[in-house]
C-alpha cells in the first residue's frame, strides 16, 4: 500500500506512464491506419505525427540550449543547435511534402524537394549528435561559433534546396514514391538517395557508439539518451534504404519512430530536470530539517544550562522528539533516586498511577530491546507500552538514555499508525536522548554535591553545637566551681552576707545548668516529634505578670511592660510550656537589644485565637533571617552576639511548643536597627 | 567599682589585677577570690572598659575573658601586646572554650596562660601568684 502510494507520487513514474500510453496510442493509430489495403492517399495521422515530432524536436532544442547555458557544455550546445536547425528544416519539409497537409504540397509540388529536405534534416541531426559525442563535456570556448555556423549552414542548405528544386538530382528513397505521386521515373544509375541514407545509418551508428562511450566516461545522461535515440534514427533510415515499394506497416512504423526518437531524448532531458528538481527539493528539505534539528538541540542545551530541573529538560526533549518525528504521543521514563523510573509526559503536570511509575531498570532494558516495537505490521505491542500510551497506539519508538554506564531513562514516542523511521530520524532521537541523559547526569552530580554539602553542613552544625553546648555548660559550671572553691578557701574571711550571696550564686548556676540540660532534652524530643503537653485554661495576664517579675533581674537593663487587656479569654495551654516560650522570647528580646530599650509583652484576641507578641527596640532582624531564626542553632551574627549566651535552641523550642499547642509563631521586623516583634497564637480555651 | 577596688600598684602596695569578664556571676567569684587572696582588683565588663582602665593605670596582671561585648577578648589581648607600656603585663585568658585552636591562638597572641572554666579559686590564685612572681612584680 505504502510503496504503491509512493510510486504514484513520483513524477518520473508519471512521465514514463504518460509516454507509454502515448506510444501505445500511436501504435494503435498505425495499425488502424493500415488495417485496410495500402491507401492511395496519405493517412491523416502522418500529419499529426510530423507535427508532434516538430514540437518534440523544438522542446529538445530549447531544453538543450537551456542546459548549455547552465553547464557550458559542448554536447548540450551541439544537440540544441542540431535540433533547432532540424526543426527549421522539418517545417520546410512538412510544407513541401505533397499531400501531407495540402494536395501537392504548400511550398512546392515536387516530391524530390521533399526527399532532399528529409535527408537534409536527418543529416543535420546526425552531424550535431556526432559532434556532441565527440566533444562531449569539454571546453565550450571554440564551439559556439562553430555550432552556430553549422546550424545556420544547415538551414541555408534547406533554403538552397528550395531554390534549386528542379535542378537537383533525383533522389529515389527506397525506390519508392509517395502514394500521391505513383509515377516517378526510376532512371538514375546511382541510387543517390539510398547511398545518402546508408551513410546516415553509418553516421548514426558511429555516433551512437561514441555517445555511449562518452556517457559511460562522463556519466552524462543526455549522451546516454542520445545514444539510444541514434539507434532509433539508424533504424528509421535503414528502413528507408531497405524498405520495399509497399507502404506497409514498417513504413508507417518508421514514420512513427521519428517521434519516438525525439521523445527518447526529450524524456532524458525531462528526467534529468526532474531529478535535479527533486535533488534540490531534497536538499532544501534536508537543510530545513538540519536547521530544525540543530534548533531543537540548541533549545534543549539551553534548557540544560539554564534550568536545574531535569524533569523540565526531559519533557522538552520529549516534546521536540514528538513534534519533529511526527509522533502522536511522547513521554520519558526518568530514573529517580530510589532507582525506580517515573513516567513524564510533556504538558501534563503529574502522571500518577502505579502502573505507569513502577518501572524497574530491567523493565526499561526490556523496552529498549525492541526499539521499534509495533512498527512492523502485525507486531504485537508489549503491555508495558500500552500501559504508558493507551491501547490506540500501534507503534512505539524507544530510545534508551544512558549516562556513563547507568541507564537513566528512556524516550518513548507513540504512533497511532506504524510509521517508517529512517536512519536519520533515529540518529536525531538518539541525539536528543543523549542530551537528556546529559541533563540527568548533571542533575545527579548537582544532587550528590548538594547532599555532600548538606552532610558537611550538618556535621559542621553538630560540632558547632557541641562546642556551643560545651561552652554553655562551662559557664554555670564555672560559677559553681568558682563560688564553691572560694567559699571553701576563704569562708573564714568572708562576711556572712557574702557567704550567703555565694551560696545563692551556686544555687542559681545549678538552676541554669539544669535548664540547659532540660532544653537539650526538649530539642531531642522535638526532633523525635514527642512533646508531651498538659493543656489547661491559662490566664495570660497572670502569666505575663509572673514572667515580668521572674525575668526582672536578667532583663534589668530593659524596661519591661505588659499590655494584656482585662477579660482576655483563657487560652488552651500547658502553663509550663507557654511560660517557657514567653521567657525565651523576653530573654531573646533583652539579649538582642541595647540596654535601656524597652520590651513590651502584649496579648489580644483575634478570632478564635489569642495573639501574643513580644516587642523589642533592638537590632531587628534582616528580612532573609525572619524565617531562619527558628531553625536549630541559627543565631544572628550581631554585635551583641559575642556576649549573648544561649544554645541557639530557644526559638526552635518555642516553635515546637507553639505548634504542639496548635498555634503558629513568626517573627516580624521593620529591618536592621528597627526592633523586632515575635508573635505567636494560642487557641482560646473551650469547655468540652 | 573603682571605689571598691582602690588602685595600689608598685612596690610595697598590693599588686593589681584587672579582671575582664562579662558574666556577673563569674566576675563576683573571681573578684572576691582575688581580693581575699591579697590583690587589688579592678573590674571591666567589656573590652572597651578594659582598655580604658589599663591605659589609665597599667595593672600587674590581666584576667581576660574572650567572649566580650563589642571589643572582644582577642582585640584586648592584641591591644596589650601592641603597646610598649602594656606589653610586659601578663595576660591570662579565662574562657569557657576548651578548643585546641583557641588555646594555640591565645599562645601565639602572647597570652601568659590559658585557663578553661570551670576553674577553682585555688588554681586561679596559684596561676596569678606564679605569673606575678615570674615577672618580679
Amino acid at each position: 500500500m505504502d510503496i504503491r502510494r509512493r510510486a504514484w507520487d513520483d513524477p518520473i513514474a508519471h512521465l514514463y506512464a504518460g509516454t507509454a500510453i502515448f506510444l501505445l496510442a500511436l501504435l494503435a493509430l498505425a495499425f488502424w491506419s493500415v488495417r485496410d489495403a495500402p491507401p492511395l492517399v496519405l493517412p491523416w495521422s502522418l500529419a499529426v505525427v510530423e507535427g508532434l515530432s516538430l514540437l518534440a524536436g523544438l522542446s529538445v532544442a530549447f531544453l538543450c540550449l537551456g542546459r548549455y547555458r547552465v553547464l557550458h557544455q559542448p554536447a548540450s550546445l551541439w544537440i540544441g543547435v542540431a535540433f533547432l536547425a532540424n526543426g527549421a528544416l522539418t517545417v520546410l519539409y512538412i510544407l513541401s511534402w505533397p499531400g501531407l497537409v495540402w494536395y501537392g504540397g504548400i511550398l512546392t509540388d515536387n516530391p524530390n524537394t521533399a526527399h532532399w529536405l528529409y535527408l537534409l534534416k536527418w543529416t543535420t541531426l546526425a552531424g550535431g549528435l556526432l559532434a556532441a559525442a565527440v566533444w562531449g563535456a569539454g571546453s565550450v570556448r571554440d564551439h559556439l561559433p562553430r555550432a552556430v555556423a553549422a546550424g545556420v549552414g544547415a538551414v541555408l542548405a534547406g533554403g538552397l534546396v528550395m531554390l534549386l528544386e528542379e535542378r537537383l538530382p533525383l533522389l529515389e528513397v527506397g525506390r519508392r514514391t509517395l502514394p500521391s505521386q505513383p509515377l516517378v521515373v526510376a532512371s538514375v544509375v546511382v541510387p543517390l538517395g539510398e547511398v545518402w541514407a546508408a551513410l546516415l545509418v553509418v553516421a548514426f551508428l558511429i555516433g551512437s557508439v561514441l555517445a555511449l562511450r562518452r556517457y559511460r566516461r562522463d556519466d552524462d545522461v543526455l549522451l546516454g539518451y542520445a545514444a539510444v535515440m541514434q539507434l532509433v534514427a539508424a533504424f528509421i533510415l535503414a528502413e528507408a534504404v531497405l524498405g520495399g515499394q509497399r507502404y506497409d506497416f514498417w513504413w508507417y512504423l518508421s514514420r512513427l519512430s521519428n517521434i519516438v526518437a525525439y521523445l527518447i531524448i526529450l524524456l532524458g532531458l525531462l528526467t534529468e530536470y526532474v531529478g535535479l528538481y527533486r535533488r534540490e527539493r531534497d536538499r532544501a528539505e534536508e537543510a530545513r530539517r538540519a536547521l530544525a534539528e540543530s534548533e531543537m538541540l540548541r533549545d534543549v542545551a539551553q534548557a540544560i544550562s539554564g534550568s536545574a530541573d531535569v524533569q523540565q529538560v526531559m519533557e522538552r526533549v520529549a516534546a521536540h522528539a514528538r513534534d519533529h518525528l511526527a509522533a502522536q504521543q511522547a513521554g520519558v521514563l526518568i530514573r529517580a533516586d530510589n532507582g525506580a523510573f517515573t513516567w513524564r509526559v510533556p504538558g501534563q503536570a503529574e502522571t500518577n498511577g502505579h502502573q505507569r511509575n513502577g518501572f524497574s531498570v530491567a523493565d526499561v532494558a526490556a523496552l529498549a530491546e525492541h526499539p521499534l516495537c509495533g512498527m512492523a505490521p502485525g507486531a504485537p505491542l508489549p503491555p508495558a507500552v500500552q500501559a504508558l500510551f493507551g491501547s490506540e497506539t500501534r507503534g512505539v519508538l524507544v530510545v534508551p538514555m544512558v549516562a556513563g554506564s547507568t541507564s537513566c531513562g528512556a524516550l518513548l514516542l507513540g504512533y497511532d499508525t506504524p510509521r517508517e523511521l529512517d536512519e536519520r530520524d533515529l540518529r536525531f532521537a538518539e541525539a536528543l536522548a543523549g542530551q537528556a541523559a546529559m541533563a540527568w547526569e548533571q542533575a545527579q552530580a548537582r544532587h550528590e554535591a548538594a547532599q555532600a554539602a548538606a552532610a558537611r553542613e550538618a556535621d559542621r552544625l553538630k560540632s558547632e553545637l557541641l562546642a556551643t553546648v560545651s561552652h554553655e555548660l562551662r559557664t554555670p559550671l564555672g560559677s559553681i566551681k568558682g563560688h564553691a572553691t572560694t567559699l571553701a578557701r576563704f569562708s573564714a574571711q568572708m562576711e556572712p552576707e557574702e557567704r550567703h550571696e555565694f551560696l545563692t550564686a551556686i544555687d542559681r548556676a545549678t538552676d541554669r545548668l539544669s535548664e540547659l540540660v532540660d532544653n537539650l532534652l526538649l530539642v531531642q524530643r522535638l526532633d523525635a516529634g514527642l512533646l508531651p503537653t498538659f493543656p489547661e485554661p491559662l490566664d495570660l495576664a497572670e502569666l505575663a505578670e509572673q514572667i515580668v517579675a521572674e525575668t526582672a533581674e536578667r532583663t534589668a537593663a530593659h524596661p519591661l511592660s505588659t499590655d494584656v487587656p482585662a477579660g482576655l479569654p483563657a487560652v488552651r495551654g500547658d502553663p509550663r510550656r507557654v511560660r517557657q516560650v514567653l521567657v525565651n522570647l523576653v530573654d531573646n528580646a533583652s539579649k538582642y537589644s541595647p540596654a535601656g530599650r524597652p520590651i513590651r509583652v502584649a496579648a489580644e484576641q483575634v478570632g478564635e485565637e489569642v495573639l501574643v507578641s513580644v516587642h523589642d527596640e533592638g537590632e531587628g532582624i534582616p528580612a532573609e533571617h525572619l524565617e531562619r531564626v527558628f531553625e536549630r542553632f541559627h543565631r544572628l551574627d550581631s554585635d551583641l552576639r559575642q556576649s549573648t549566651s544561649g544554645t541557639g535552641l530557644g526559638l526552635t523550642i518555642c516553635q515546637g511548643i507553639v505548634e504542639a499547642h496548635g498555634g503558629r509563631i513568626w517573627a516580624e521586623s521593620a529591618g536592621v536597627g528597627r526592633g523586632s516583634t515575635f508573635r505567636f497564637t494560642l487557641p482560646i480555651w473551650k469547655d468540652a | 567599682m573603682s571605689a571598691q577596688n582602690p588602685v595600689r600598684s608598685g612596690a610595697g602596695g598590693l599588686r593589681s589585677v584587672l579582671v575582664v569578664e562579662d558574666d556577673p556571676e563569674l566576675r563576683r567569684f573571681v573578684v572576691t577570690a582575688l581580693r581575699l587572696g591579697g590583690y587589688a582588683v579592678r573590674v571591666a565588663a567589656d573590652g572597651d572598659e578594659a582598655i580604658t582602665l589599663a591605659t589609665e593605670a597599667p595593672p600587674d596582671l590581666v584576667l581576660l575573658d574572650l567572649r566580650l561585648r563589642r571589643v572582644d577578648g582577642w582585640q584586648v589581648l592584641a591591644f596589650f601586646k601592641a603597646g610598649a607600656r602594656l606589653q610586659t603585663v601578663p595576660v591570662v585568658v579565662l574562657t569557657a572554650s576548651a578548643g585546641q585552636l583557641e588555646r594555640e591562638r591565645a599562645r601565639t597572641s602572647g597570652a601568659a596562660d590559658y585557663l578553661v572554666k570551670p576553674i577553682g579559686a585555688g588554681d586561679l590564685l596559684d596561676t596569678v601568684e606564679r605569673l606575678l612572681r615570674a615577672t618580679g612584680g
